[in-house]
């Protein structure tokens, strides 16, 4: 029997009627067309899910929509500024830490969370917030050098 | 992967959570966080009827610390265990054992109660309340019972909790006694996996005397369990290397792990030699700290 | 990072991913996005038998289940038999089934829970036959199974040695090489080594899964959309499996592919998808694998057993070497008898062979079929010969940099396969990965439970020849440059790199140039991604339309400004008169517009430039394996080099193994994107790592036990060692016939990674091991088997 939620999504607002059986995940993609943030493994291991609810991050793939009733959500959808990019976004680009880019979506979306609570996080924090995003491609090397930079700016342009 | 279809209750009280239950006895499960048991209803391990959703029940989402004890409630998440300064500074063996847990997005979803449900060995939470000597609040159509957490795992993957009955909140009393407590685990990569095997220790006395030992183990057997025989060496005694080998040689006998895709019985037994012995090293030497 | 240089304009530059923008902002679209209207969803019904007699499918409930729309078993599909080379793949189980994952029935419906649900509902009889899982056992001349009984009848490409031997029934590949004496090679040896190695199976694990649309529309033309890496082989076997002709047939590779390494090149189930589509009502049909069919049973890595035995002089000249592999090739021969062909020659690209013998057998059995992984082979045998080196080493006490600076080949040599070796870095990436392991601090030998040690290993990856590669490449009316090639772009930057050797031959801003998305009906013929072919042979053929299309501008511009063309020249779009560059056009006024309809060119339709490069290859005898000395002597398009140096530390109580410290060098001929090159050799801390220390498929009877991430050991970002520890070195040999002296070298730099790590585990605890993946339990009982010889 579906049921109505309601949410917003990166800052629009959004009426649905789902089965209660919807995950997050599958309404963000299928439901809203919202394709960023991708399904790599559906047992909320590999973190190519994760968006954030609030601002916490969570595994969309084990999220029952219903559970997000009232709720906001950002996606990687929502990160950037109309045309201009944030910073993170820019600095995996610049830094080459985007290969196949399917982990990418759900990794940006991490260091944002790890940002906003952690300005300056050293390497090792920032293997820890990403542990549970896992990247075939990379070997995280520039991914991280990617956060350093970006958390760099960060900080340099709220100091400014 | 799709889940199946089932029915779903967004429950508004505890009462109601337990009547939902009571009237689905065959096909009825709770869900909070829904980390685990999502999961396992993707691989079709688990189809229930009707899922009773208690993550919006008012008032259960709490971590609460008087000067005797702890309690967590039902709702409450691993990362608001992690961040509670209560915890850390009552129970750093928690704060460890949680923070092994998957990764944030999974804690900031998964409750404590939640997981310790599941009934899994290998459970980084299990082994620690255990450890800390825990009671869970069970709640009931009928009432409320409390329970020793050592009574509360009953088989693989199997709880005492009764038809209708749920966990309403979990409570640690404050340690007596200034305690050394080490949490310390094993897993074939340095991150998102269950524990081959894992340690919490808790260590009370000093090196002329130990007064107290609590030594907990997930993953070796068929539950989380105490090891009590390793304990009983300890007790009394004086706390030396000498002291802790024993007790780490008596642990890696007295377990009883099983083979599965991730490692032989048998290296999960040497590997219990060798965590408890650290554990419990690391246990004594911050029983100082703790005074 | 590696500091640009400045003697080209666009190469060597870290240019930023064309596609790079859709990736980090969501916005681009993988295959896994796709939607089309009216589509179906559809699943696959799988064996749950190794080996067994099909005696009926009952599909009657399936089709009566609303929202099915069509159920197939092989008899609705047609009687083909695909593959690569060796034809004996039926779309559905035909007869029987010969491995636990075999596709036996599909569904479409109008949900994937419905097409499960139908999935579920389908009964399937089996009578079951013995099966074979042992590649020993398989490979005997009475086999306690034949896996293949028509084996004998399969169409397949000759390449080699005959294939087929009835000495071996399930043996479907073989390979051979013969250099001078083995026998007397040994003879003349102070020393001789002979010792096992081999490795367990493994998956690819792209983030994406394998998945695809299919559409056979009612004029009877295919059209795929698929997370694919070789639009043209898959058109091929799409064609061969459908017995519909390539004009009828259309891939599509979207520019956003998350990951191959290997496993998307053949086709997977695009091809059934079709037929699903024609009997659904020429409906578009989705799949999507789940992570365990794309773990197990979208092709697997094959597992290599390999017995090394060679001799060497007390001054580390290796005299003689024989090797005997056999490859578990599993039910089906997919990449199979090509892999083990390539990984043949694998050791004859690093060192010298005065005398050398190898026999190399691919075998059936009932297991998961293997495919092309990225090292195609190689990956398997350098983990044997480099420990092997390192064996050869400690008997006869010589450090292990100078046994191989003494028998690595050397620029222009000629190998032991009669082929000429160019752009060979030998020495150079010894030297830097010596250098550069140095560099990360001295060697601290520890003396709790952790115990360190270092190790080195030298690879080398041979790219496939004969190879071919078409490319156009179109100028348009605003100046712009537009790439139509088929190379798939699986976050190795193929189309960026591309984009900067098209930019640099125009002397062009890179954003100014773009690739167009892959299409048959646009894009023309390229062999593969893979073989880290694509900046070599792809790079060549832009290169070649570049110039094509540029003969042309000048030859229009030259009747515009009254010139012969061989006085003009063609940069930054500005043709100019070379001995007085004052006098210029830009291309854009070639260009005419008619009545406010847009702008035309006068002549000759479009400015749209076309070549095909191609890699001849000499001919190959087959009994020795040797290339023919015709002047070419080339039995591949080129060789790529390798080397790491890593520091570990084992925990010699748990058996855990740390990587704390490595130094990587590849050798690409040319940077094209240094940024790109060392992000390809990063690699060596997620696949190489991986297969070294935890990655494994664990089979029981042909059952995968551990098919997903929680159990399939898939390193994180704490598994690997710090930035700071970890160092990139590119090394630049110029490979004579690249485009701007480029070559590809992305399989390479996983290569060495599990060998390094199986030598400084022996450096740190004198134990060796000779299975990959070295997991803590193996090393803690080759540890206790050690300490209990020492006792003895």
């Amino acid at each position: 029997m579906r049921k109505a939620i309601n949410l917003e999504i990166n800052g629009k607002k959004q009426a649905l009627e789902i089965e209660p059986n919807t995950l997050l995940l599958d309404l963000l993609r299928m439901d809203v067309g919202l394709t960023g943030t991708k399904e790599g493994c559906g047992e909320g291991v590999c973190g190519s899910c994760t968006v954030m609810v609030g601002n916490e991050l969570v595994r969309s793939c084990l999220t029952l929509a219903m559970q997000v009733d009232g709720k906001t959500v950002t996606t990687i959808e929502g990160l950037a500024d109309g045309a201009t990019l944030h910073p993170l976004q820019r600095k995996f680009l610049e830094h080459g830490a985007v290969q196949c880019g399917f982990c990418s979506p759900g990794l940006i979306v991490t260091a944002k969370a790890l940002l906003e609570s952690n300005s300056d996080p050293s390497e090792a924090e920032i293997r820890d917030a990403i542990r549970g995003n896992f990247c075939r491609c990379t070997g995280y090397v520039k991914i991280i050098e990617a956060i350093l930079a970006a958390a760099a700016e960060l900080r340099s342009a709220a100091n400014a | 992967m799709a889940l199946p279809k089932f029915d779903y209750i967004a429950a508004k009280s505890i009462d109601e959570a337990c009547s939902a239950l009571a009237a689905n006895p065959d096909g009825g499960k709770l869900i909070a966080g829904g980390v685990s048991l999502l999961r396992v209803m993707k691989f079709r391990i688990m189809s229930p009827d009707c899922l009773i959703d208690v993550k919006s029940i008012p008032g259960l989402r709490y971590i609460a610390c008087s000067k005797d004890v702890l309690r967590i409630g039902a709702t409450a998440t691993s990362s608001d265990v992690l961040k509670s300064p209560d915890v850390e500074r009552e129970f750093p063996l928690l704060s460890h054992a949680i923070a092994r847990i998957a990764t944030t997005a999974v804690r900031n979803w998964a409750t404590v109660v939640g997981n310790i449900c599941v009934g899994h060995t290998a459970s980084d939470p299990s082994a620690a309340l255990l450890a800390l000597d825990a009671e869970l609040v069970i709640a009931s159509p009928s009432g409320e019972r409390v329970l020793p957490i050592g009574e509360f795992f009953t088989g693989h993957m199997s709880t005492a909790l009764k038809e209708a009955e749920l966990v309403r909140e979990i409570r640690i009393p404050l340690r007596k006694e200034p305690t050394g407590m080490s949490y310390l685990a094993h897993a074939g990569r340095a991150a998102m996996e269950t524990p081959l095997i894992a340690v919490g220790a808790a260590l009370a006395g000093s090196d002329k005397k130990c007064t107290g030992a609590s030594i907990a183990l997930a993953g070796a057997a068929e539950t989380p369990v105490r090891l009590s025989r390793a304990e009983q060496a300890l007790v009394g005694g004086e706390l030396n290397e000498r002291a802790i080998q024993n007790a780490a040689s008596i642990a890696a006998e007295e377990c009883t792990p099983d083979s599965d895709v991730y490692a032989s019985a048998e290296y999960r037994r040497r590997l219990v030699g060798v965590y408890v012995r650290d554990a419990l090293r690391a246990a004594a030497n911050r029983i100082g700290e703790a005074k | 990072m590696h500091k640009e240089k400045s003697e080209f304009d666009v190469l060597g530059k870290n240019v930023i991913r064309e596609e790079g923008y859709g990736k980090v902002t969501g916005l681009g679209k993988y295959a896994i996005d796709l939607e089309m209207p009216r589509m179906l969803w559809a699943k696959i019904k799988r064996s749950t038998r190794p080996h067994a007699k099909v005696i009926n499918v009952d599909i009657s409930r399936a089709r009566s289940l609303p929202g099915v729309h069509a159920v197939l078993v092989d008899k609705d599909c047609p009687q083909t038999l695909f593959g690569f080379g060796c034809y004996d793949e039926p779309l559905l189980a035909r007869g029987k089934v010969r491995y636990i994952g075999e596709p036996v029935a599909a569904v479409a419906a109008e949900s994937e829970a419905i097409a499960e649900q139908a999935c579920d509902l389908i009964e399937v009889d089996y009578e079951e036959l013995p099966a074979v899982f042992d590649v020993h056992e398989a490979f005997k001349t009475n086999p306690p199974v034949v896996v293949h009984e028509e084996q004998a009848k399969y169409r397949r490409v000759p390449i080699g040695p005959v294939q087929y031997n009835p000495k071996h029934p399930n043996a479907f590949g073989y390979y051979r090489i013969r250099t001078g004496d083995v026998e007397k090679g040994f003879g003349e040896a102070d020393v001789v080594v002979e010792k096992t190695y081999s490795n367990a199976m493994m998956a690819h694990a792209p983030m994406e899964r394998h998945n695809s649309i299919s559409l056979w529309d009612a004029d009877g033309n295919v059209t795929v959309w698929s997370s694919s890496q070789a639009a043209y082989p898959l058109l091929n076997q799409i064609s061969e499996a459908l017995d519909v002709p390539h004009s009828r047939i259309r891939v599509i590779i979207p520019k956003y592919v998350g990951g191959g390494f290997g496993g998307k090149i053949e086709m997977k189930a695009e091809g059934l998808c079709a037929v699903l589509s024609r009997a659904a009502g020429h409906r578009p049909i989705k799949i999507v694998y789940t992570r365990e069919e794309s773990l197990c049973w979208a092709g697997v890595q094959h597992p290599f057993e390999m017995k090394i035995k060679s001799g060497v002089r007390k001054d580390g000249t290796i005299t003689s070497c024989e090797m005997f592999v056999l490859v578990n090739g599993g039910a089906y021969a997919q990449h199979g008898f090509l892999v083990t062909r390539q990984a043949s020659y694998g050791p004859l690209g690093s060192y010298r062979f005065p005398n050398f013998k190898l026999d190399n057998y691919v075998v059936y059995t009932n297991q998961p079929p293997g495919v092309a992984y990225r090292g195609f082979g190689n990956t398997q045998i350098h983990f044997a010969l480099e420990s092997h080196i390192d064996e050869l080493a400690h008997e006869i006490g010589m450090d292990p940099y100078e046994i191989r600076r003494k028998n690595v080949l050397h620029e222009g040599e000629i190998n032991a396969a009669g082929e000429i070796q160019h752009s060979v870095a030998g020495a150079e990436l010894l030297d830097e990965i010596k250098k550069g392991l140095e560099r990360h601090g001295p060697l601290d030998r520890g003396d709790g439970p952790w115990r360190r040690g270092r190790g080195i290993a030298f690879a080398n990856k041979d790219s496939v020849a004969p190879s071919a590669s078409s490319a156009i490449v179109k100028v348009h009316n605003d100046e712009t440059v537009e790439i139509r090639h088929s190379a798939g772009n699986i976050g190795q930057g193929s189309s960026t790199t591309l984009i900067q050797i098209a930019a640099e031959f125009f002397k062009v801003n890179p954003e100014r140039v773009k690739t167009a998305e892959v299409d048959t009906w646009v894009t023309p013929y390229d062999q593969l991604t893979g073989s880290s072919r694509i900046t070599f042979a792809a790079g060549n053929a832009v290169l070649m339309a570049c110039e094509d299309v540029k003969g042309q501008i000048l030859k229009m511009a030259a009747e515009v400004m009254q010139a012969n063309p061989e006085e003009l020249d063609l940069a930054g779009m500005r043709v100019f008169v070379k001995a007085n560059p004052d006098r210029f056009m830009a291309v854009r006024d070639l260009f005419r517009t008619v009545f406010f309809t847009g702008s035309f060119l006068p002549t000759g339709g479009e400015l749209l430039g076309k070549a095909t490069f191609t890699v001849p290859s000499s001919k190959i005898d087959p009994d020795t394996g040797h290339a023919a000395d015709d002047g070419m002597r080339k039995i591949f398009s080129f060789c790529t080099r390798a080397a790491q140096a890593v520091e570990i530390a084992v925990n010699t109580e748990t058996g855990q193994v740390r990587v704390e410290k490595i130094a990587i060098a590849n050798d690409v001929g040319r940077a094209i994107n240094p940024m790109s090159c060392e992000g390809q050799m990063h690699a060596a801390l997620s696949m190489g790592l991986g297969q070294a220390l935890s990655e494994e498929l664990q089979l029981s009877e042909g059952s995968i036990r551990n098919a997903d991430f929680s159990s399939y050991r898939f390193l994180t970002a704490k598994d690997a060692p710090s930035n700071d520890h970890v160092s990139t070195h590119i090394v630049e040999i110029p490979q004579f016939d690249g485009p701007y002296q480029a070559k590809g070298f992305s399989e390479a730099t996983v290569s060495p990674t599990a060998p390094a790590i199986a030598n400084a585990i022996f450096d740190a605890v004198g134990v060796r091991l000779r299975h990959m993946p070295m997991t803590p339990e193996r090393v803690l009982e080759a540890l206790d088997r050690l300490r209990s010889d020492q006792n003895q």
